[in-house]
C-alpha cells in the first residue's frame, strides 16, 4: 500500500461497521475502481463512489417499503454487485441479510424464510424470483421481491415486486428530496449490530442459522491481516457461492475494509476465463477447485504436442520431486535452483499465465484436506498454496499457514487475536473477537457451542509442539469398528478422494469387523482415461462398472491401504451407478458427506458387503431437478480391495 | 397461410412433404411455380435470398450451416451481415468510418450472447462443441440479424430433453423480447403443441390441416398422414 493511502484507508479498528468503511473509501479514493463486473463481454466498473450511492439508494428504497432494524432480506442468485450492495444496504439499516445458494431447492429456502419470517427477497433474476412467488402460493408472507434482471420478468402480475433500478431510483429520491438523509444511514448500524445471517453447513441435521454481527467480521479480517492472509487493495474474483461464510468474509468483509478490487464473473461457467482476464492477486478455492484445475491442466497437456508434453513432463516431475523433499525438510541443490529458473520460462510461467495465476500472492484452501498431489503440483509450479481452517461461527477467519512454514496435515497456528485450545474431549475451542454471539433462535445448540466464550467447534484435532494445528474431523464422526478400533472415515475418504479418479467415496464400517468404502468414480477423468484406452461407455453407471474401471480404482483402494493402520484397511468396496448429489441430499451444497443419508439408501449395498456377495441389485432413487423423482435398477460389482 | 407478428407457427408433415421447400420458396432460394409470398404486405416472390435477408427474414438450417474453423462469436457476428456496409473506403480508414459500426455490431451480437447465455463458449471453435449448443448458436447467429420473422428449420433435432427444453425457452422469449414471428419446423409434436400459437399440417405439398395446435394433431387425416391409417386398415 502507497504511504499516502495509509492514513485514509481503513485503521483496523473494530468498532465501527462495513458502511462506515465504505463511505470512508468513498471519500478517500472515490474514483477508483471498487467492483468490476463481465456483462456482455465488456468488464464494467464501479468506484467507490458510486458503490455507495448505489448501497445507500438500495437502503433508501428498501427504507420506504417498510424494511425496519431487524427485518430479514432473503439474498437470491449468483455473485452479482447488486446482491451485494442489497446485503450491504440491508447490514446498514441494522437488517439481516440472508444469502442463500443461487440451486437452493424450494425446501430449503422455504425453511430460511419460517426461520427468519423473512418479508423481502432480493432475487437476481426471473428463476429465482419464480421461487419465491412458488413460496407464495405454499402460504408464506413475503411482501416484496426485488429483482437485478428484468429479463422475463415485465409481464408478471405479482403484488410487491420492484425492479432494482426503481427501488434505487426511489432511493436517490428521497435522499435527494432530504427524507432520508446520507449520514444517517451511514452512523446508523452499530458495530455489535448483524451484518450478516448466513448457515453453517449443516452436514449434521439442519442448518443453523448464524448471525454475525460488524464487529465479529471485522475482528475476522483484522487477525486475518495481521497473519498476512492479505494485504489492502488485493485484486479478487467473487465466485464463490454468496451463501457460503467464506464468500462473504472475504468479498465483503477484507474486499470493503481493505478495499480489494472486486471482480465479479460473467457466469459461473466463464469462472475459468474470467480468472485468467483478471489474474487475481488473491484467490480463495476449496480443495475440489484446485483438484478440478489440476484435472484440467492435466487434461490440456494430454491434447498438447509431443514435444510439449515431454517438456512439461520432465520440468514438472523434477519440481514435485524437489518439493516432496522440501516438505520432508530436505534441501533443494543449487542445480536444481537453476533447472527451476529455467522451468519458470519453459513451463510454469507458462501454464500459470494460461490460468491467470501469475499475480497470485495469496493462494488458499480451505473447507477440507486437500490431496497431498494437488498441494504439491501447485507449490511446484510456484504457487504459495496455503491451507487455512475456520467455521462459519468464528467469521471464517481462525487459523492459517504461514508461506514459508507449510505442512500437508497441518493447517498452520491460530491467528493473531485467536487462542485457541483442545478440550480434555479432544475437541478443538476457538476464542475471539471474530466468534458469533449465539444460534439464530436456538438457544439449546447456542449452549452446546458457547460455553464461557468458548466456541466449541465440534472439530476433533491436537496442537504439534510447535503450535501448528491439525484437524482430523468432525469429533461426532470419530467411529469404532466391532473390533473397537477408533477412525473417522472422513479421513480416509479425503485420502480416497486425492485419487483423480475418485470423485467422492463414503467409509462405512460402524460396528463392523472391517471396512469397505463406497465410491463415485469422477466422469470426466475417467472417462478421458476410458477414451484414451478405447473403452467404451454409454452413461456413468455403465462406466463405473467396467472391469477396467473397477481395476482402476481398486489400485487406488490400495494406494490408500497402503497409508492405513493394518486394522482400518479397507476390505471390500463399489463402484456407484451415480455420483452423490446434493439434489438427492446425499452432500451438502459444499460437498459434504451426509452420512446417515447414504449408509440409509445404499443400505441393500452394505448388507451385501458384509454378507460376502460378489453382485448386488440396486433400486435406486433418483430427483431430477424439475422435482421428479424416478426409479433406476442396476446391478453392482463388490470387489475385494 | 399467414403468420402474425407475435405468433409462433408451427409446420408438420412427414418427410418429403414439402416443408423445407416451402422455406426455400420464401427466402428466395428457388421461386414458387404458383401463388405468391407476401411480407408485411409486399409481394417478395422470387425475390434474391440476400434481398429477403435484408427485409428482416432469418432462418436456420435443418442441417447445422456453421463455418467450422471460426469461433462461436466470429459465426455469430456473421449474422449482422445484413446491417454491415463494408467498402473500400470504411476499411482504408477505419478509425474514422468503421469503428462506431464495428463496435455497434459486437454490442448487438453481446445482447445475444446473453440472451442465449453462450457467454460460456463465446471464444470457443464452433467445431468443438457439443451439437444443441452449435443449434443455439445457429439460432444467435438468426437473431442476430434482428429480423422480424424469423424460420426455425428443425431447432430441436438431436437434442436431449433438457437441452430442447431451453430451446423451447428461447423461442418463447424470442417471440416476446424481440417481437419476432417465428416459423418453426419440428417433429417433436410435443415441442410444437406445446408452444405454437397455430399450426398447419402437410402432406405431398397439399395443406391439409391447419388451425390451433390441439385441433390439427387429433384431424385424422394428420393421424393418416403422420402413422399411415390407410396401411394399418391394410
Amino acid at each position: 500500500m502507497r504511504k499516502t493511502e495509509a492514513a485514509s484507508a481503513w485503521n483496523l479498528d473494530t468498532a465501527t461497521t462495513l458502511i462506515r468503511i465504505l463511505a470512508r473509501n468513498a471519500e478517500a479514493f472515490p474514483d477508483r475502481v471498487a467492483m468490476r463486473e463481465k456483462a456482455k463481454g465488456i468488464w464494467k466498473e464501479t468506484t467507490w463512489r458510486q458503490l455507495l450511492d448505489s448501497v445507500l439508494g438500495c437502503a433508501a428504497g428498501l427504507e420506504s417499503l417498510g424494511f425496519r432494524a431487524g427485518d430479514t432480506i432473503l439474498v437470491l442468485g449468483d455473485n452479482r454487485p447488486r446482491l451485494y450492495a442489497g446485503m450491504l444496504a440491508a447490514g446498514a439499516l441494522c437488517g439481516h441479510a440472508l444469502p442463500a445458494f443461487a440451486d437452493a431447492t424450494l425446501d430449503e429456502i422455504s425453511y430460511f424464510v419460517s426461520e427468519s419470517a423473512a418479508r423481502f427477497a432480493l432475487a437476481e433474476d426471473q428463476e429465482q424470483v419464480d421461487k419465491i412467488i412458488d413460496l407464495r402460493r405454499q402460504g408464506m408472507v413475503i411482501d416484496h421481491i426485488i429483482y437485478d434482471d428484468p429479463r422475463g420478468l415485465a409481464a408478471y402480475p405479482h403484488a410487491g415486486l420492484v425492479s432494482w433500478d426503481a427501488l434505487e431510483a426511489k432511493g436517490v429520491e428521497l435522499l435527494a428530496s432530504g427524507d432520508i438523509s446520507r449520514e444517517d444511514l451511514i452512523g446508523r448500524a452499530q458495530p455489535e449490530g448483524p451484518v450478516v445471517f448466513v448457515h453453517s453447513s449443516g452436514s449434521t441435521g439442519r442448518p443453523k442459522g448464524v448471525v454475525l454481527s460488524h464487529r465479529n467480521l471485522l475482528e475476522g479480517v483484522r487477525n486475518a491481516y495481521r497473519a498476512g492472509t492479505f494485504d489492502y487493495g488485493e485484486e479478487i474474483l467473487a465466485y464463490l457461492p454468496i451463501a457460503w461464510i467464506g464468500d462473504f468474509a472475504v468479498t465483503m468483509g477484507a474486499g470493503v475494509a481493505l478495499h480489494f478490487t472486486i471482480n465479479i464473473p460473467e457466469r459461473q461457467e466463464t469462472v475459468l476465463h474470467n480468472l485468467r482476464e483478471i489474474a487475481p492477486t488473491f484467490y480463495l478455492a476449496a480443495p475440489r477447485s484446485w483438484d478440478n484445475l489440476l484435472t484440467t491442466i492435466q487434461v490440456r497437456m494430454e491434447d498438447s504436442s509431443w514435444l510439449k508434453k515431454r517438456i512439461y513432463e520432465a520440468f514438472i516431475a523434477a519440481a514435485i520431486a524437489a518439493e516432496r523433499r522440501k516438505l520432508v525438510g530436505g534441501q533443494v541443490s543449487l542445480k536444481e535452483r537453476l533447472l527451476h529458473q529455467l522451468g519458470e520460462w519453459l513451463v510454469y510461467g507458462p501454464i500459470k499465465d494460461q490460468f491467470g495465476l501469475t499475480r497470485l500472492r495469496g493462494a488458499f484452501t480451505g473447507g477440507e484436506a486437500i490431496g497431498e498431489d494437488t498441494f504439491i503440483f501447485y507449490r511446484a509450479l510456484g504457487i504459495k498454496l496455503r491451507q487455512l481452517y475456520a467455521q462459519t461461527e468464528s467469521s471464517a477467519y481462525t487459523a492459517i499457514q504461514s508461506p514459508d512454514e507449510v505442512r500437508l496435515h497441518t493447517v498452520g497456528r491460530p491467528l493473531p487475536g485467536v487462542d485457541l485450545k483442545i478440550s480434555d474431549g479432544g475437541e478443538i475451542l476457538v476464542r475471539s473477537g471474530s466468534v458469533f454471539s449465539g444460534y439464530f433462535k436456538q438457544e439449546e445448540a447456542t449452549r452446546n457451542a458457547l460455553q464461557d466464550h468458548w466456541l466449541h467447534t465440534g472439530d476433533a484435532g491436537y496442537l504439534e509442539p510447535d503450535g501448528h494445528l491439525v484437524v482430523l474431523g468432525r469429533l461426532s464422526d470419530v467411529v469404532h469398528t466391532a473390533r473397537g478400533q477408533r477412525y473417522i472415515p472422513n479421513y480416509i475418504e479425503n485420502r480416497l478422494k486425492f485419487s483423480p479418479y475418485i470423485k467422492d467415496a463414503a467409509v462405512i464400517g460402524r460396528g463392523r469387523e472391517a471396512l469397505a468404502a463406497l465410491i463415485c468414480i469422477d466422469l470426466d477423468a475417467v472417462g478421458l482415461w476410458a477414451e484414451l484406452r478405447g473403452i467404451s461407455y454409454v452413461s456413468y453407471a455403465d462406466l463405473s462398472q467396467k472391469p477396467e474401471v473397477i481395476d482402476l480404482v481398486g489400485a487406488a483402494v490400495r494406494q490408500v491401504n497402503s497409508t492405513l493402520p493394518e486394522g482400518l484397511q479397507l476390505r471390500h468396496f463399489v463402484c456407484l451407478h451415480k455420483e452423490f448429489d446434493a439434489h438427492d441430499g446425499e452432500i451438502t451444497r459444499t460437498r459434504k458427506i451426509r452420512r446417515h443419508v447414504v449408509e440409509a439408501r445404499y443400505k441393500p449395498i452394505i448388507e451385501a458387503i458384509y454378507d460376502g456377495l460378489n453382485k448386488v441389485r440396486m433400486n435406486a432413487q433418483v430427483t431430477y431437478e424439475t422435482g421428479e423423482v424416478g426409479l433406476i435398477e442396476r446391478t453392482l460389482s463388490v470387489q475385494e480391495a | 397461410m399467414r403468420i402474425e407478428r407475435g405468433e409462433i407457427f408451427g409446420l408438420v408433415g412427414p418427410n418429403g412433404c414439402g416443408k423445407t421447400t416451402l422455406i426455400n420458396a420464401i427466402t428466395g432460394f428457388y421461386p414458387p411455380q404458383h401463388g405468391t409470398v407476401r411480407l408485411h404486405g409486399r409481394d417478395i416472390t422470387g425475390l434474391a435470398p440476400y434481398r429477403v435477408a435484408r427485409l428482416g427474414v432469418a432462418r436456420t438450417f435443418q442441417n447445422l450451416a456453421l463455418f467450422n474453423g471460426m469461433s462461436v462469436l466470429d459465426n455469430i457476428l456473421l449474422g449482422r451481415h445484413v446491417h454491415m456496409k463494408p467498402s473500400v473506403a470504411r476499411t482504408a480508414l477505419y478509425w474514422w468510418l468503421a469503428r462506431s459500426d464495428e463496435c455497434a455490431n459486437r454490442a448487438a451480437v453481446e445482447d445475444v450472447i446473453d440472451f442465449l447465455q453462450l457467454e460460456g463458449v463465446r471464444d470457443e471453435l464452433v467445431d468443438g462443441i457439443p451439437i444443441g449448443l452449435k443449434k443455439r448458436v445457429e439460432l444467435a447467429r438468426a437473431l442476430a440479424a434482428e429480423p422480424s420473422f424469423l424460420i426455425l428449420d428443425e431447432p430441436m433435432a438431436g437434442m436431449n430433453q433438457e437441452e430442447k427444453e431451453y430451446m423451447a425457452r428461447f423461442i418463447l422469449d424470442a417471440r416476446d423480447e424481440r417481437n419476432v414471428a417465428v416459423l418453426l419446423i419440428e417433429h417433436h409434436m410435443d415441442v410444437v403443441t406445446g408452444i405454437c400459437n397455430r399450426m398447419l399440417a402437410l402432406n405431398y405439398g397439399a395443406m391439409i390441416s391447419s388451425g390451433v395446435p390441439a385441433d390439427v394433431v387429433t384431424d385424422p387425416r394428420v393421424i393418416e398422414a403422420y402413422i399411415g391409417g390407410a396401411h394399418a386398415e391394410n
